[in-house]
């Protein structure tokens, strides 16, 4: 076996039953790695209605062929599962080393089923696999958890939940190490659902390559591309914190919940510069990684003196800073350390934001906040709001049920970011390449699926040059001509990525010059023994994307699911570059309609058409959705 | 006609200062912007690899605009690159690509 590993591991929790299954060559070929693959598995396992926290849910780990092998920043992970945030398909990558130490311990995917009676973590130590008890793990953090295996096994990678998995938190992430995780869609509730706290796993067989003198050469040339890319010094030095410039000059900074996209008084704050000056002590690196975009950090003064971590990065940085109105690094270490050990996931921190506004707007009083006063920068709130959700006390178990279940008990549905049932993390007003990808997107409005960075990152005359098909308007940002064409090559490019478990930021949507499909076409080739070109790659990733939104439509949701929250359409920014715009719903479902019509799904119901399942080979599909008469024939 | 520059991150760094204002009598582009920065930082700037070293055109930087009554910034590509006629008000931002999210 070249590139995989060759085997699925599957681990029945309710039989206690560990179960080892060759990988099915045909399958791997055309699904690549555990997007893909995991996808079709959880198409096949778990049956159509299934609620997301019912043991008959599945959830997936594991890493591509390329993982484990010197090809460069592929030390990646992927999951799949179906997601108990959004009732839609739960995908999330995360960096680390738990991906490539699996596939080194013989396992292309690691997958959970059902639910273990009391709460266990799972050991695997190459080809031995066990159950363990957890009892003296379950109501510790993450972060002691891990402390637990390391005493117990050594330093492994891990993956982890703390108290907000258990208590299964309609968000909650699984925790990858310390500092890395699978957020945002619920993949920590998940494991709490099935009783598992953790999984550790020692990996020491290596990976076998097909044609290693070739695959060398070209991983050397790979690196070569990326730290020659301008993009490399950049990320190098400031890691994500250097993507802030790009919001402020655009004037779509997060503030106070969106109701700004400016934030002067935090000007220093969000300089790139003072992070390296404040909080980081050196790079950091994911496996295979030649960008090292991440950082130890340590808090050096100020009330969080001491608190240290791993990776802090944007994502932290304005849903800490400026979208709570705070402007203090050492808060935002402190608030990260929090979620991860808690294992809470930075968009849930966005509840308490709007929380915040409902308070400001006088919706609220003390004493629906269990006698908190949520103002706006107030840090000691918002850590307290955090442990009471991953708690489940008082106000924090409205919080963890939800943003409709929370808009139930203190109404303000009109101030929550929710695109197509997931927090936004970008703001959809005025930028169409923004809009249309969170709108669309399988797992809900983020930039995770579709975003095409490269329309701003890569400069106008790249995208015309190297896709001289798209209009001329694509490359700018504000035009909603080109979107469609853009978010759709994009969504199947990331698709490819994720399955590959490659580092979406070595990749040539984010550098003019970096690796294209054609390059790691030609790696796949030499990885695995498998000819690969850039349209065979090309077309994996849109039968993933395809069978995505396939998944979704089983699940019932069809057009109408593509929704975005009034405080878009009826509010704008007060002031900065983008002051007085709002999303135009209009032209906006336009681009939706054809976004989809271009994806192979029909504008009007939302369905995929036959002829686009049956093109892509996806024929068991089309048997379960003509039977839920969800298929345009 | 007064025009404002931003420069951010390395740009930042190897010019030393974050902003400036440049005032032109009569008209100007984006390019005679670039001849400015040429004329005061250009062997920071060549040195910290932003300066092609043949055309000394700018080089692995964004260059866009912020302009009243246009919403949001755009690459100057988008307008008419470095030919970009000028208006009172401007905005210029450069730095060099990142992403992040």
């Amino acid at each position: 076996m070249y590139g995989w590993a060759g085997t699925i591991l599957t681990i029945d929790l309710s039989k206690e039953q560990i179960i080892k299954e060759p990988l099915d060559m045909a399958t791997a070929e055309k699904f690549l790695g555990p997007d893909g693959i995991g996808l079709k598995l959880l198409w096949e396992r778990v049956p159509a209605g299934t609620p997301p926290l019912d043991p008959a849910n599945i959830i997936c780990f594991g890493s591509g062929p390329l993982t484990g092998t010197f090809c460069p920043n592929s030390g990646k992970m992927s999951s799949v599962f179906k997601s108990p945030t959004t009732g839609l398909i739960g995908v999330g990558a995360a960096g680390g080393f738990f991906g490539p130490e699996l596939k080194e311990a013989g396992y292309d995917l690691l997958v959970l089923m059902g639910k273990a009676k009391k709460p266990v973590w799972i050991w695997i130590d190459d080809d031995t696999v066990e159950i363990r008890d957890a009892a003296h793990m379950w109501g510790k953090t993450a972060w002691e958890a891990i402390d637990i295996i390391q005493e117990e096994v050594g330093d492994v990678p891990t993956i982890t939940i703390g108290p907000a998995g258990e208590n299964q938190m309609f968000n909650a992430h699984a925790l990858i190490m310390r500092s890395r995780s699978i957020g945002g869609t619920g993949a920590g509730a998940v494991m709490g659902s099935k009783n598992v706290k953790a999984i550790g796993v020692r990996g020491t067989k290596g990976v076998q390559v097909y044609r290693p003198d070739e695959f060398m050469k070209k991983c050397k040339e790979a690196k070569d591309k990326i730290i020659n890319n301008p993009v490399y010094a950049s990320f190098a030095r400031y890691g994500t914190p250097g993507w802030t410039p790009t919001l402020i000059t655009q004037g779509v900074m997060p503030t106070r919940n969106f109701q700004e996209g400016i934030f002067p008084e935090g000007e220093e704050f969000l300089d790139p510069e003072t992070p390296c000056k404040e909080i980081f002590v050196k790079s950091d690196a994911c496996e295979s990684c030649v960008i090292h975009c991440g950082h130890w950090c340590e808090v050096r003064s100020g009330p969080y003196k001491g608190t240290k971590t791993e990776g802090v990065e944007y994502y932290a940085e304005y849903m800490f800073g400026p979208y709570m109105d705070c402007a203090d690094w050492g808060f935002i270490v402190k608030a990260s350390v929090e979620c991860n050990s808690l294992g809470i996931g930075f968009g849930s921190a966005g509840m308490i934001a709007w929380l915040m506004e409902l308070y400001q707007r006088g919706m609220i009083s003390k004493e629906d906040v269990d006698g908190l006063e949520p103002t706006w920068g107030n840090q000691e709130v918002i850590l307290e709001l955090l442990r009471k959700m991953a708690y489940r006390e008082g106000v924090g178990d409205i919080l963890a049920q939800g943003w409709e279940k929370a808009a139930e008990k203190f109404g303000g549905a009109e101030f929550q970011p929710i695109i197509t049932r997931l927090a936004s993390t970008e703001c959809p007003r005025a930028r169409m390449d923004v809009a249309l990808s969170h709108l669309t997107s399988v797992r809900g409005g983020d930039h995770n699926k579709s975003l095409p960075y490269f329309a701003w990152v890569c400069s106008p005359e790249y995208i015309r040059k190297n896709w001289p098909e798209w209009p001329k308007e694509t490359a700018d940002i504000y035009s909603p001509i080109g979107k469609p064409e853009i978010v759709d090559w994009t969504e199947d490019w990331k698709c490819v990525i994720d399955s590959l478990t490659c580092c979406y930021w070595s990749t040539s949507v984010l550098q003019a010059g970096g690796n294209s499909p054609a390059d790691y076409a030609e790696l796949l080739t030499y990885a695995t023994g498998v000819e690969y070109d850039e349209e065979k790659l090309m077309e994996v990733g849109r039968r993933i994307a395809v069978l995505e939104r396939a998944f979704n439509v089983r699940e019932g949701w069809g057009r109408d699911v593509y929704q975005m929250s009034r405080m878009f359409i009826d509010k704008a920014f007060p002031r900065g570059p983008q002051a007085g715009v709002k999303a135009d719903m209009k032209v906006i479902n336009k681009m939706v309609d054809k976004f989809l019509e271009r994806k192979g799904f029909d504008a009007k119901t939302g369905y995929p058409r036959k002829e686009t399942l049956e093109q892509l080979g996806l024929d068991f599909a089309i048997k379960q959705l003509k039977k839920q008469g969800r298929i345009i024939e | 006609m007064r025009v404002t520059v931003q420069y951010f991150t390395l740009l930042k760094r190897a010019i030393g200062k974050g902003e400036e204002s440049y005032e032109f009598q009569g008209g100007a582009r984006v390019e005679d912007i670039w001849a400015k920065t040429l004329e005061k930082y250009g062997t920071e700037i060549e040195q910290a690899g932003y300066v092609d070293a043949v055309t000394k055109e700018p080089r692995s930087i964004i260059i866009a605009m912020s302009r009243i009554g246009v919403v949001g910034l755009k690459h100057v590509d988008l307008y008419d690159g470095l030919e970009t006629e000028l208006k009172d008000g401007d905005l210029i931002v450069m730095y060099p690509p990142i992403m992040g999210g």
